[in-house]
């Protein structure tokens, strides 16, 4: 496996690049503030919309054909999730935007509120204006304390220049958004769980369906995207779903952040052309640190499968491409692993991180998560025996499709792939007592 | 109705059912842990998951609503690899304690485990430990146990209207618990231990005396309350070990009061009565029931000694059956006294009919309440209960009152004010609809005009109904029933207040406070008595006082012959309840001690002072007379049978749940418990 990467391969056939649309402003001075939002034409597209009184279908159509899809995890196009939000309901709508990031690994929607909090701003606005809804929430992961009040700020900014509040802009439209401190759970990330610790109760899932579009916030119809969903919106309108589009690849539109963390020389968000090859990426990350070799990735967040470097390595990053190996974009949170990496130990802290975030709720995440990070934590010890590889497995295929929220898959998936692809190693371990790497 | 097949064979099922309803109806098993027709629906345990077809995952049986078509295994290859998976994941924190714990065999998890897990778990390591809290006297944790479904956080959130527990902590850490150092006060939390389905909430008066196949199980009718609840007494060795409800869905669903689950923890109270007391001087003496009887006659019988007209005072509690009021009200006329007190908790009667005029069951029916008076929380748990459940479906219950009692539902408006001003009120409203103009006009008189239809039903409480300022009331609501075709009902709150409105028709509940020959108290203690001093003076005026009463208590010294009736476990009879629904009831256990059914003690006694037709045989013969009394009328408008009240006692008397009758303040389980403060 050690052979496998050349830095230096070229890519034929490549077009794809960094760009920046989410975190445009990132290069500039002062990138957060209003002022330097509205001097790369930064709130136009609401001002035109309100303006020309835009059919909000027309919008939604340009959303659909830009192909976005929601960057927070399960990339359900955005176009149609919004129409499902029910037009002519007379009461409030809410919409939310997720910015609970809690998953390990990821640390792009944080990027977004610091450089880039007015993008979002508007993409909230525009999406208030095509689902009619007139009140909206910013939840904000609970560890970042001075982002979020980065984020008030913001909204302030942004209500004195009038593009908040009631009859925005003399159009009769109003909307009101709100920044909301979550407590660092990550369960909060998912969106019925956000909802009830919106609502003031403890965060935990509801069952599905009902659907927060017909019953969310307060029993209301509500809409929950991503942070990088929303923020992609702005731009989307001014430049056309066409031109979106043809950033990333078919079935993968646009541009997404990647944070690259783990085993890299430049470890950091890169807002990448989706459909760029791995190598490519990996390479603006600085390559593998300490001129080490690549063992294997976790290309979207610990939610989503590990690739072993010989496969990863000639993937493209997009929705296609990575499950085409198995594997999926997920929120974007890569992770590299290095070949001095011990799988089992990688999987014991990953295993831990599920077996805590676990909300207690139903029973075989609850109970399953525990005894999941029981069993690797025995490997680690040097007592598990052979048999227990086939109870891991098991014991995580029953978590699986069984649980009321993704949490259950979540924390099954990081087991059954590292066991999959590093099955020796996790057998070497046990005859062992230790890692033989 | 939709057409859905559960394991190849065709059903119909009507739209929006949940796939768990359908089966139930059908006699299709599917194991369950969490969900429960009277609670909102969880999904947590994921017992119920079933195969669904062109479903990639298996479904939740209690939350899947079926649709046209649908094809459902039950017992499917994946159906009973996820049974068997969610049954060895509850096991693996689980204690499997059984031989210890006080739910071993009446236990779901027990039950549930048999016939789905696996004999052997694959689980080796450490078991996680939870703490135990301490909710109060009623119910008892052993949290170790608990699986974590929720039922009784969700029952005392949706049905108690308050939410005393909550699951607190994450994952593996989350466990049940109560606000810091509080608690489970509601006087409907006992169900909880009924719902829990592992012994994680047992009762705590009950733990360790018996196990569930030891017992006998005998139905009866709770005493406490006007509802009629079906309790189910279960008996071991002649002794009442608990009670637990009898699923009635017209009367109590499947819930019951903590006053009628915890009650018979009275009836072997060191107060008890066991053998007929006679006054010596200051003390009291054992005698035979003969001699007792014969000292009756000498007081009693016409040849002996004859009385002028109401020269005997009775007093009366509001739970003697019908049986026992009909051999009273007989016993009555032969001593000639019109000056029976048969309800003591009131002031004399005003109106004809006083009771719920319809079904219990139909109070839901309607869109709007409008609560005129009561304390439901102390008087009605499960009434209030009901009504809770309407405000939760969003139709509105309105109040007036006196107090301000926090009733733990949704209000939709609310008039607190004097019992006087009452009448300024209603004829405000009346003026509000009568007048055709459409003044504009902001005040809650408005919001409850408007509400008024035939929608909207007036339920008016004993406090109000029985206070003489009622009686400037009757006009104006009866103007207001015409003109809205509004509904009317009346909530008495004794176990047979209406049983004994009927039967005793021609009396108008009162007592003239003057000297008597002889007085008879009837099952009560000086706590059960609206008008205390009344009673009191009468007694001390009275030259010869028998009380009968299974209890010794603070007033006994004013009797001068005592004689020692049953608790109600022992009796049998009748009851009439709130919706005059004729309810009889048998013994769950044998008198203690001598104590006799009051009924028997009533019909010895006509016999030894010969008073006519005292030839009843049995319990059930008397019942065949004593129904025939009852009244068929409805309670369509108010109308007033006495417009004399002389003499009433204060307007406002608040009553304690757990301080309602003899019983009730003799179960030390219950006294424990923190009173209920309901005003605000
Ligand atoms: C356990 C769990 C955690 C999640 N955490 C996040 C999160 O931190 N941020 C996020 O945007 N979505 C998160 N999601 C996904 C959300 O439920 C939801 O699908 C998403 O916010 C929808 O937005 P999108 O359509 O723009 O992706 C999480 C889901 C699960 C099951
Ligand atoms: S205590 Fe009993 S009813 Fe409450 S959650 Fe636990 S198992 Fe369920
Ligand atoms: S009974 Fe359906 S999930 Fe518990």
């Amino acid at each position: 496996m050690n052979d496998v990467i050349d830095k230096n391969i070229k890519l034929e056939n490549n077009n794809k690049q960094l760009f920046n649309i989410c975190l445009r402003t990132s290069s500039l001075k002062n990138p957060g503030s209003i002022k330097t939002y509205q001097s790369i034409g930064g709130y136009e597209q609401i001002k035109r919309i309100l303006k020309n009184k835009i059919d909000p279908q027309q919008l939604i159509d340009e959303i659909k054909i830009s192909g976005l899809r929601g960057r927070g995890g399960a990339g359900f196009p955005t176009g149609v999730k919004w129409s499902f939000m029910p037009r002519d309901y007379d009461g409030t709508k809410y919409i939310v935007c997720n910015s609970d990031e809690g998953e390990p690994g990821t640390f792009k929607d944080r990027d977004i509120i610091r450089y880039n909090p007015h993008q979002l701003i508007e993409g909230m606005i525009i999406g208030a204006y095509i689902m009619n809804a007139q009140v909206g929430f910013n939840y904000i992961h609970g560890e970042i304390w001075e982002d979020y009040v980065f984020f008030e700020k913001a909204i302030e900014d942004a209500r004195k220049a009038g593009f908040l509040g009631n009859n925005i802009l003399g159009s009769g439209f109003d909307f009101e958004l709100h920044a909301v401190h979550g407590y660092g759970a990550y369960i909060c990330g998912e969106e019925t769980a956000l909802i009830e610790s919106i609502e003031g109760k403890k965060g935990q899932p509801r069952y599905k369906p009902p659907f927060p579009a017909t019953y969310g916030i307060y029993g209301k119809p509500t809409n929950v995207n991503n942070t990088e969903t929303y923020a992609s919106i702005p731009w989307i309108i001014e430049h056309g779903g066409q031109e979106f589009m043809s950033h990333g690849v078919p079935n993968s539109g646009g541009t997404k952040i990647f944070s690259v963390s783990g085993h890299v020389e430049k470890p950091g968000n890169y807002e990448i052309q989706l459909g760029m090859p791995f190598r490519q990426l990996l390479a603006e990350a600085g390559g593998v640190w300490k001129n080490r070799q690549l063992k294997a990735v976790i290309p979207g967040g610990p939610s989503t499968p590990v690739v072993p470097a010989n496969i990863i390595i000639d993937a493209t990053l997009d929705y296609d491409g990575l499950a085409q190996i198995g594997s999926s974009v997920g929120a974007g949170s890569m992770i590299v692993m290095d070949d001095s990496t011990c799988m089992v130990q990688a999987l014991r802290r990953l295993s831990y991180f599920f077996y805590e975030e676990s909300c207690g709720q139903c029973t075989p995440c609850r109970e399953g998560t525990g005894w999941v990070y029981r069993i690797i934590d025995r490997i680690f010890k040097g007592q598990a025996t052979l048999a227990d590889l086939d109870l891991l497995t098991d014991v995580s295929k029953k978590i699986s499709g069984r649980t009321i929220c993704a949490l259950g898959d979540a924390a099954a998936t990081p087991v059954l792939s590292f066991i999959k692809h590093f099955r020796s190693e996790f057998e070497n371990f046990i005859k062992h007592g230790k890692s033989v790497n | 109705m939709v057409k859905i097949k559960i394991n190849g064979k065709t059903f119909k099922a009507p739209e929006k059912s949940t796939i768990i309803q359908v089966a139930d109806d059908n006699g299709i098993e599917i194991p369950r842990f969490c969900y429960h027709k009277k609670l909102s629906i969880a999904a947590n345990c994921r017992m119920c998951l079933v195969e669904v077809k062109n479903f990639p995952k298996p479904l939740p049986a209690c939350a899947t609503q079926v649709n046209e078509g649908m094809e459902i295994f039950t017992k499917s290859k994946q159906t009973k690899d996820c049974q068997q998976s969610v049954m060895e994941f509850l096991l693996i924190n689980h204690p499997l304690d059984c031989p210890i714990c006080d739910q071993g065999g009446e236990c779901d998890l027990q039950d549930t485990a048999m016939a789905y897990g696996s004999p052997k778990s694959r689980y080796q390591e450490e078991k996680r430990v939870v703490l135990n809290k301490n909710l109060g006297p009623l119910v008892s944790t052993d949290l170790n146990r608990c699986i974590q479904c929720s039922r009784c956080v969700r029952f005392l959130k949706e049905v108690g209207g308050m939410q005393e527990l909550g699951l607190i902590g994450r994952g593996e850490h989350a466990e049940i618990s109560a606000y810091v150092e509080k608690s489970v006060d509601s006087e409907i939390s006992g169900n909880i231990i009924d719902l829990c389905p592992v012994g994680a909430l047992t009762s705590k008066p009950f733990r360790y005396s018996a196990r569930t196949w030891e017992m006998v199980r005998k139905s009866t009718i709770s005493p406490h309350d006007s509802l009629g609840s079906h309790l189910e007494a279960h008996v071991k060795d002649g002794n009442v070990m608990r009670v637990l409800p009898k699923e009635n869905e017209d009367i109590n669903e499947c819930w019951i009061s903590d006053r009628d689950r915890f009650s018979y923890i009275g009836i072997n109270s060191e107060d008890r009565i066991k053998t007929p007391l006679l006054k010596t001087g200051s003390n009291f003496k054992p005698i035979s029931w003969d001699e007792a009887f014969h000292t009756l006659e000498r007081v009693f019988h016409p040849s002996l000694n004859k009385f002028k007209e109401d020269e005997v005072a009775i007093f009366s509690s509001n739970q003697i059956t019908l049986e026992e009021a009909y051999l009273l009200d007989k016993l009555a006329s032969y001593v000639g006294t019109k000056q029976v007190k048969f309800d003591v908790a009131n002031n004399p009667n005003l109106i004809a009919n006083p009771s719920l005029n319809g079904m219990i069951g139909d109070v839901e029916s309607f869109e709007n309440i409008i609560l005129l008076g009561s304390q439901l929380r102390n008087e009605n748990p499960l009434l209030l209960q009901r009504l809770r459940k309407m405000g939760n479906a969003g139709k509105t219950i309105n109040i007036i009152n006196t107090v301000d009692f926090d009733l733990q539902l949704t209000v939709s408006n609310k008039i607190i004010q004097p019992i006087k001003d009452f009448q300024k009120t209603f004829e405000h409203i009346h003026k509000i609809l009568s007048t055709k103009v459409a003044k504009k006009e902001n005040s809650t008189e408005k919001n409850i005009a408007n509400l008024l239809s035939e929608k909207t039903l007036l339920l008016v409480g004993e406090d109000i109904y029985t206070n003489p300022a009622f009686m400037n009331l009757t006009n104006v609501i009866n103007q207001l029933i015409d003109l809205t075709s509004m509904k009317i009902g009346c909530l008495p709150t004794g176990s047979n207040s209406v049983g004994l409105q009927q039967m005793f028709g021609n009396y108008v509940n009162h007592i003239d406070d003057k000297k008597y020959q002889a007085s008879i108290s009837l099952n009560l203690e000086l706590e059960d008595i609206k008008d205390k001093s009344l009673f009191e003076r009468v007694l001390k005026k009275s030259k010869f006082n028998v009380g009968v009463t299974p209890f010794l208590n603070k007033n006994s010294k004013q009797f001068d012959l005592i004689l020692p009736s049953t608790t109600h476990f022992e009796n049998e009879g009748t009851f009439v309840n709130l919706e005059s629904r004729v309810q009889s009831f048998s013994q769950t256990i044998s008198p203690k001690f001598e104590s006799k059914p009051l009924w028997k003690i009533l019909r010895v006694l006509g016999n030894f002072i010969d008073c006519p037709d005292f030839t009843f045989e049995s319990c059930s013969e008397i019942k065949e007379k004593a129904v025939q009394k009852l009244s068929k009328n409805k309670l369509k408008r108010f109308n007033l049978i006495n417009q004399q009240v002389k003499h009433h006692s204060k307007d406002f008397w608040l009553k304690d749940i757990n301080n309602s009758d003899a019983l009730v303040r003799r179960s030390t389980a219950l006294q424990n418990t923190k009173r209920l403060r309901s005003e605000k």
